[in-house]
């Protein structure tokens, strides 16, 4: 073991691996600060270039690029009133009005500190929970594995924006593409249409590059967005300051409740930041003696927000690495990116790459130091990275995502496909169809057809083995629960709505 | 338009299981073990029943949208304006022309015209800064590619 920890160490103090990681934080940060630009986006259109270095200098890449772009959207939440990533909506409550109070500085500073915080816990829950739980699955068979992505397809469901209907549907959509190519199991060769190119699959990042990178640039586009109103920062450090000592002494219990909330919700398939940061800021208010400042410049609104985005980070890796299930779309993203390195999550990669396991537990630490330097080092530039016109971003990033796709094979064929989905992203964004829920499906589907095939070969075509064997068994009544709770949700709603449209209606005369 | 939706994802899921997924598996069926073990493995069987998941989806669409319509009449659906997708179309033929003229004109012509017209177009009209940016970028992502990671990018005309 320390032999293999002595080699992770070596890997990953190297200076190239170092310079990736600042470099990926970097990147992340600036993305994740320009509205309209997501750390998915950025995983999506940089991951092919991890694909020309070593496994310990593109993870690690990948690891600066997911925190820094996690952090970075508190950036523009405090300076312009607008989130730069979904996981930093609710920081724009209280980090917004400090900015227009003339105490953007401070918000800004106890945003990275929070930020750190829950960004070390959760690289503390990665490390202390990944590997007991891929022991557990390595004794998984078909019938669990089937199971647990049956479970986690059904959570799935919690990314259903105003309609679980059409969250299914992007799905079902995903689990369809996903066919296309060689079935493993009977070497047959599914829809490709006599197209040589899609013998092998659909490739996954020009796929997702569509999806994330140019379907997210359409959308943009389209809204013609104008110049944003930057807030300024304060020119008095000492007057718009907050210390890291004065967050974990005054608000200790928002801190510990926020990182435990956030990792929680890390760790279950299929939810990610962009509910954590709303349920530890609805705690924090409710827990708070000062909740009625709360949407009015309360720095402790800013605090359990990012804490909780940044301590779903590397807990949301948890059933990556573990069961080989993404946790969230970044992680689905990076799953790719794994794969493509030649490490297929899951408790194989526990038992025959250690030393990568290791390399990723050393540098999700040095993404987290670097995190913070860079944050604090930068802190007055962000101001101008926000001034850079969209006319002129979105043309650099869409041409970055026609090169990055043709980069995986040298192939204008996966140029093609990204364009292909890029359009089809706006089309079903259009239609009010979420695109997560498609790749997610995209990337369980041949594990979900693969696991249930070698079930009911084993068992002889008697689908009882998914409630005979207790592991399975538990999954599939979770399944069960999953599905009967949100439907309650859902019935609980409407009767809500209607409860409340009714007498409005009735009233009006 | 979520009736309109639900119908059409009723009428491609039932392409796709009666005509579709047939006649784009055409690999014999194998029959392992017999019974639903037997259909699990062949490969027509978790794609039929996909299509018909998705077709019961679609059947719950159109009713929804239906009984929706029927109900509100408030023009919920689509969020399409003509001229935002206009201008998303016409983003979408300068980045299909650019596919297609890559292989022929070469990447190191092609990319700065296009990231030109694509500045251009979106509005942003301060020249001397498109040029720089076009060029800029255009020498940057050739050199990482030929050096850094070793791809060659379509020469085209100048090959």
């Amino acid at each position: 073991m320390l032999d293999q920890l002595a080699q992770a160490a070596a890997a990953v103090f190297h200076w190239h691996a170092l310079v990736m990681i600042v470099v990926g934080t970097v990147i992340g940060i600036i993305v994740g600060a320009l509205p309209g630009l997501t750390a998915t986006m950025a995983m999506a259109i940089f991951s092919p270039l991890t694909f020309f270095m070593p496994p310990l200098v593109g993870i690690p890449f990948l690891l600066g690029l997911y925190k820094g772009g996690t952090f970075g959207g508190s950036i523009s939440a405090v300076l312009i009133g607008t989130p730069g990533t979904a996981s930093n909506a609710a920081t724009v409550l209280d980090g917004y009005p400090m900015a227009q109070q003339g105490r953007g500085g401070k918000a800004l500073q106890a945003s990275i500190y929070a930020s750190t915080i829950g960004d070390f816990f959760s690289n503390l829950v990665l490390v202390f929970a990944a590997w007991p739980l891929a022991m557990i699955a390595l004794e998984f068979g078909p019938p669990e594995v089937f199971a647990l992505i049956l479970f986690s397809m059904t959570v799935i469901a919690s990314l259903a924006g105003a309609s679980l209907a059409k969250c299914v549907v992007s799905a079902m959509l995903g689990v369809l593409l996903a066919l296309v190519g060689i079935d493993t199991v009977s070497g047959a060769s599914r829809l490709t249409f006599g197209i040589g190119e899609l013998q092998g699959g659909i490739s996954y990042i020009p796929f997702v590059i569509g999806l994330f990178g140019l379907g997210e640039i359409f959308v943009q586009i389209s809204k013609r967005a104008g110049q944003f109103k930057i807030a300024r920062i304060s020119e008095d450090p000492e007057a718009d300051r907050v210390t890291f000592r004065e967050i974990l002494t005054k608000y200790p219990r928002t801190v510990l409740r926020s990182s435990v909330v956030g990792s929680v919700i890390g760790v279950l398939p299929g939810v990610g930041a962009e509910t954590a940061n709303w349920v530890a800021y609805g705690m924090a208010k409710n827990a708070s003696p000062n909740r009625k400042k709360f949407g009015k410049g309360e720095l402790e609104g800013v605090i359990a927000p990012e804490v909780s985005a940044n301590a779903n980070c590397a807990a949301s890796m948890v059933p990556m690495l573990a069961f080989g299930i993404p946790g969230d779309v970044v992680t689905a993203v990076m799953l790719g990116a794994f794969i493509a390195q030649g490490l297929q999550p899951g408790p194989v990669l526990f038992k025959e790459h250690m030393v990568e396991i290791y390399g990723i537990y050393i540098a999700l630490f040095l993404a987290t130091l670097a995190m913070f330097v860079v944050a604090k080092l930068s802190l007055r530039w962000w101001v101008r990275v926000l001034q850079v016109p969209s006319g002129l971003l979105y043309p650099v990033v869409t041409m970055l995502c026609l090169a990055g796709a043709f980069a995986i094979n040298n192939s204008l064929f996966d140029v093609g496909i990204t364009i292909a989905f890029g359009i089809l992203a706006y089309v079903l964004r259009m239609g009010g169809f979420e695109v997560a829920p498609m790749v997610l499906a995209f990337i369980l589907a041949p594990m979900l057809e693969q696991s249930l095939t070698q079930s009911l070969l084993m068992s002889h075509g008697n689908p009882a083995v998914f409630f005979t064997r207790p592991i399975a068994a538990l999954f599939m009544v979770l399944t069960a629960l999953s599905v009967g709770l949100y439907a309650r949700g859902m019935l609980r709603d409407r009767r809500l709505q209607a409860g409340a449209s009714g007498p409005a209606a009735g009233g009006t005369p | 338009m979520d009736r309109w939706i639900g119908g059409g994802i009723v009428v491609a899921a039932m392409a796709l299981f009666v005509w579709v997924l047939p006649a784009q598996i055409t690999f014999p069926r194998i029959e392992v073990g017999g019974g639903v073990g037997g259909i699990a493995a062949s490969p027509l069987f978790f794609p039929r029943l996909m299509a018909a998941l998705l077709g019961s989806l679609g059947v719950i669409l159109f009713l929804r949208g239906h009984s929706r319509e029927r109900n509100l009449r408030d023009g919920e659906g689509f969020a399409f304006e003509p001229s935002e997708a206009i201008r998303v179309a016409s983003t979408a033929a300068i980045l299909i022309a650019y596919a297609a003229l890559l292989e022929t004109v070469g990447y190191l012509l092609l990319t700065p015209v296009t990231l030109a017209a694509l500045c251009v177009f979106l509005g942003f009209r301060r020249w001397f800064v498109v040029l720089v940016t076009a060029a800029g970028f255009t020498a940057l992502v050739y050199l990482g590619f030929r050096y850094g990671m070793k791809i060659l990018l379509p020469e085209g005309l100048l090959d």
